[in-house]
């Protein structure tokens, strides 16, 4: 039974973290961009939800898409103030790549600070359905199956919209060939947009639901933004169903793992996930189609 | 031209040996953060500045080196240097395993940045659950002297580490890092052994924090894992050199006695508000000035002196 129990534990953390990854996978698909500062987006979500709830006794399901359209603007705000002049700026991938990723750390320090000061370190948490249920011997509480429903759904809703419609085979197209994919006509700066945007809202709701199950510190991004990123690893850039699989996989290795190494290294399970397969891709064993 | 520089070096030398028999305690150690905060910059810019690769948990070098000279001080009836030295060389053999499994062949910059900034906590996690490394509560060491000792040590390390930035900066070395940093196919393509010079450059920029953390660990006379590999270390390090100027050799000097300055004057005030401008001065220079200070001093003097050419750098 315990093995059930962890298996979907497992099951709802992967789900998330698959929700996070394709939000960091779709921005470094089209941007060529990593978006260090994107588990602070999910903070933000989480204390969007915590002081909405607090404040306004405003209940999760309405924040979630509250947050969602908020964090929405805030990515095209950033995309316009901080990713437009630097790509502008330098003609190289090489030299984007690298300007935004020390940019985006600036962002990190900006918002987790600006957090630290608003919020204070204090843990703080949104106890909202709580209450367990029992199904055939397993028990488990109704949030974390509100939180396994929404990023699924989510979850569903993003890969149908990167397969089956034309916004999203642009995307695949420029994740696959950024100059070729200019070149027969993709406007490359509406997609940096609405691939920035919608990564942000994602991430504000993966904020949402990370906040009915986690305590919602300042700091609390940062693993998330490590787990994301392993998931896109693992997943393949741009490849949003990998991702979704590879997310799965981490969730519940992390899971079990935990339960038989122990509580203490399960921090550490992901990069020892993460290492080999980065050492592997980078030299060509594994993942050949894909340039580390 | 050379003898004027040669001179006032000369001159800045003298000072910083003679300034702790003339000033306070509390001065000293604002000097000491400043050289831990001068060191780890340049030797973060050794490799990420010229070459490109951005480590983003260069602490983990910094805290390997002091817990391997806090494990000499107590398990080892070993001298102060000798143990000093060997505990930055056995950190520099680290990074030239890491180097030899992450660099030696091209490797995107942003897996290399999650890959360091994830090493880093691994490291910190197995050493907090590690008994014969003292767990979370850390080691205590034998407390330093005198705090002119430390000194003397950490201006000898700054001034090693700045000396060996010069020597990469004005020889075929260092031109061929800005290769790697401008197209790394191409520098590999036109002979420069990519490879060779990326390990050997990551294996300089690990000894001197190896050998600064150790300084520091016997200064603070204890040392635990939350301190050794404090992620905010290695951001100070980045946002210093990028502030002072990616990829030269004053920049992140300046960088890091400017923002050690600004953590100084507004830490005691106002918590976490240094964070905020620190945050906002880095989105700032790498849109407004990506060279950094360095250039900005360069683009004013020319200005000043109507000078056409910009020096870049």
């Amino acid at each position: 039974m315990i093995f059930i129990q962890l298996l979907i534990i497992g099951i709802m953390w992967g789900l998330l973290y698959a929700l996070i990854g394709n939000g960091l996978n779709i921005i470094y698909g089209v941007m060529g961009i990593l978006n260090i500062a994107h588990g602070d987006l999910l903070m933000i979500g989480a204390y969007l939800s915590f002081w909405m709830f607090h404040l306004w006794g405003i209940n999760p399901f309405w924040a979630l898409p509250l947050s969602m359209v908020l964090l929405f603007l805030v990515g095209i705000i950033i995309q316009f103030l901080i990713v437009n002049p630097i790509t502008k700026a330098n003609p190289s991938r090489v030299a984007v790549e690298n300007a935004t990723l020390i940019a985006f750390f600036g962002v990190l320090f900006l918002l987790e600070n600006l957090a630290l000061l608003w919020f204070s370190a204090d843990y703080r948490s949104v106890s909202y359905l709580t209450n367990s249920i029992s199904l055939f011997n397993v028990s488990i509480s109704l949030n974390k199956i509100v939180v396994m429903a929404v990023s699924l759904l989510l979850n569903i809703l993003l890969i149908l919209w990167i397969s089956k419609t034309w916004t999203g085979k642009a995307i695949r197209a420029i994740t696959q060939d950024r100059e070729k994919g200019i070149l027969i006509g993709i406007n490359q700066q509406y997609l940096g947009y609405l691939t920035f945007g919608i990564g942000s809202a994602l991430c504000g709701a993966a904020g949402v639901l990370a906040s009915l199950l986690f305590v919602i510190t300042p700091t609390m991004g940062f693993p998330f933004l490590i787990k994301a990123f392993t998931v896109v690893i693992i997943g393949g850039m741009g490849n949003i169903f990998g991702v979704f699989v590879a997310g799965l996989v981490l969730g519940v290795s992390e899971a079990i793992g935990g339960y038989f190494i122990g509580e203490a290294y399960k921090e550490a399970i992901d990069y020892i996930i993460l290492l080999p397969i980065i050492y592997l891709t980078a030299k060509g064993y594994i993942f050949k189609g894909r340039s580390a | 031209m050379t003898y004027f520089k040669l001179g006032l070096t000369t001159v800045a030398i003298i000072i910083l040996i003679a300034l702790p028999q003339v000033t306070s305690l509390y001065f000293i150690a604002f000097m000491l953060a400043i050289f831990k905060y001068t060191t780890l910059s340049v030797s973060w810019n050794m490799l990420s500045g010229y070459t490109g690769y951005l480590s983003l948990g260069h602490s983990l070098f910094f805290g390997l080196g002091g817990y391997t000279f806090a494990m000499f001080m107590t398990k080892s009836n070993l001298h102060w240097l000798p143990s000093l030295i060997l505990s930055g060389l056995i950190v520099a053999l680290i990074g030239l395993m890491l180097g030899f499994i992450l660099l030696t062949s091209k490797i995107r910059i942003a897996y290399f940045a999650m890959i360091t900034l994830g090493l880093n906590e691994v490291i910190r996690v197995l050493v907090t659950n590690s008994d014969t490394l003292g767990g979370g509560s850390g080691i205590m060491l034998p407390p330093i002297p005198s705090a002119s000792l430390a000194y003397y040590i950490m201006l000898v390390i700054v001034l090693t580490s700045l000396l060996i930035t010069y020597v990469l900066d004005r020889t075929s070395m260092g031109l061929g890092l800005k290769g790697i940093l401008q197209d790394e196919e191409a520098a590999s393509a036109t002979g420069v052994h990519t490879a060779k010079l990326k390990i050997s450059v990551l294996v300089l920029s690990t000894f001197f924090p190896g050998m600064m953390g150790g300084v520091v660990a016997w200064n603070w006379s204890y040392i635990d894992p939350i301190m050794a590999f404090d992620l905010i270390l290695s951001f100070n390090m980045v946002i210093m050199a990028t502030i002072g100027g990616i990829g030269t050799l004053w920049g992140p000097v300046l960088g890091a006695c400017f923002l050690t300055s600004l953590i100084e004057l507004l830490s005691t005030n106002i918590q976490h508000f240094h964070g905020i401008i620190f945050g906002f001065l880095i989105v700032v220079t790498i849109l407004l000035e990506p060279g950094g200070l360095i250039q900005l001093i360069a683009r004013v003097k020319s200005y000043a002196f109507k000078k056409i050419k910009v020096t870049t750098a």
